[in-house]
């Protein structure tokens, strides 16, 4: 998950242990149907939390114009109320894996949809600034400051094919053991990024990584412990 | 033609320097400035640092730039 850190008085652990409890009683037969149970219970808990801030959003986004302040009100509330939850490994007795993305903004009107992921496919949410510029090169922001720069001559698909010549190729189909180490090493340079720049800290703490394999359950490669606030 | 012959020209040295001497921007100056005194960060400064948390960058067979950076 990423983006918003909480639902009020739910909070994200017990809403997920509600779902799969709710998912197993009703024998659920795959990933994406738990995926598309788990959006309609978080919706229903996140429009109730967040009912007057939400209304004020949709009103706002709906202005034809907005002032200064308006606009940065928007801006404060779709950063704060945004986010999204990624939901993948495998489901009762299947043992194809596979993953869902779910999106979840303030001027969303109903609950979100999920979207299956391309199976060899990666994705990082939450910061995709730093990513982005680590694998492409360049963010969105740089993009767009290029294209209206007024110094460039072609189209942004001229743009994007010049980025793509220039782009770390990632690596595919790696064994499980150096799939963990990437997805480790992914994580660690976002946040070491974010805390030696003049970006906001907002990534951090240890890492917790945990593997589905086709074969075997769910099972933990890195978690804190219990009594790490402790010591 | 004429284009790549001019990018030839720029040397590897001039490009360095060139990067080298690149300072801090302005908004950069002003957005620290204001999270001192503030202790947070204005709404813009966080979307520009940070992106539209509803964003993802995606890597793969299936992945597309053009997509990503998509210009509306």
């Amino acid at each position: 998950m990423w983006g918003l850190g909480s639902l009020g008085d739910l909070s994200y652990r017990t809403l997920i242990a509600d779902v799969a409890d709710e998912a197993s009683a009703a024998n659920i037969p795959n990933i994406g149907e738990v995926s598309s149970l788990f959006a309609l219970r978080f919706w229903s808990q996140y429009e109730k939390t967040f009912q007057a801030a939400l209304a004020r959003a949709r009103d706002l986004n709906s202005k034809p114009a907005r002032t200064q302040d308006e606009t940065n009100e928007l801006l404060s509330l779709l950063q704060a109320l945004s986010g999204g939850f990624c939901i993948g490994g495998r489901w009762g007795s299947s043992r194809q894996p596979s993953a869902f993305e779910i999106l979840f903004y303030p001027t969303l009107t109903t609950a979100p949809t999920t979207a299956a992921l391309a199976s060899g496919s990666t994705k990082f949410w939450g910061v995709p600034n730093l990513i982005s510029r680590l694998l492409y090169g360049i963010d969105e922001q740089l993009f767009r400051a290029i294209l209206a720069s007024g110094k460039w001559t072609g189209g942004h698909k001229d743009l994007g094919d010049l980025v793509s010549n220039c782009m770390l190729a990632q690596p595919k189909d790696l064994p499980l053991r150096e799939a963990i180490d990437w997805v480790y090493a992914s994580i660690y340079t976002t946040i070491k990024g974010l805390k030696f720049s003049h970006l906001a800290p907002v990534c951090g703490g240890p890492i917790e990584v945990a593997v589905i394999s086709s074969d075997r359950p769910f099972r933990w490669v890195r978690h804190k412990r219990l009594d790490e606030a402790i010591s | 033609m004429t284009a790549l012959k001019e990018t030839n020209t720029v040397g590897v040295d001039q490009i360095r320097e060139c990067l080298e001497s690149l300072g801090e921007a302005e908004w950069v100056r002003e957005m620290i400035e204001y999270y001192r005194e503030n202790g947070r960060f204005r709404p813009e400064d966080v979307r520009r640092l940070l992106g539209d948390p509803t964003q993802s960058v995606e890597i793969g067979p299936s992945a597309s730039l053009p997509k990503f950076f998509a210009v509306s």
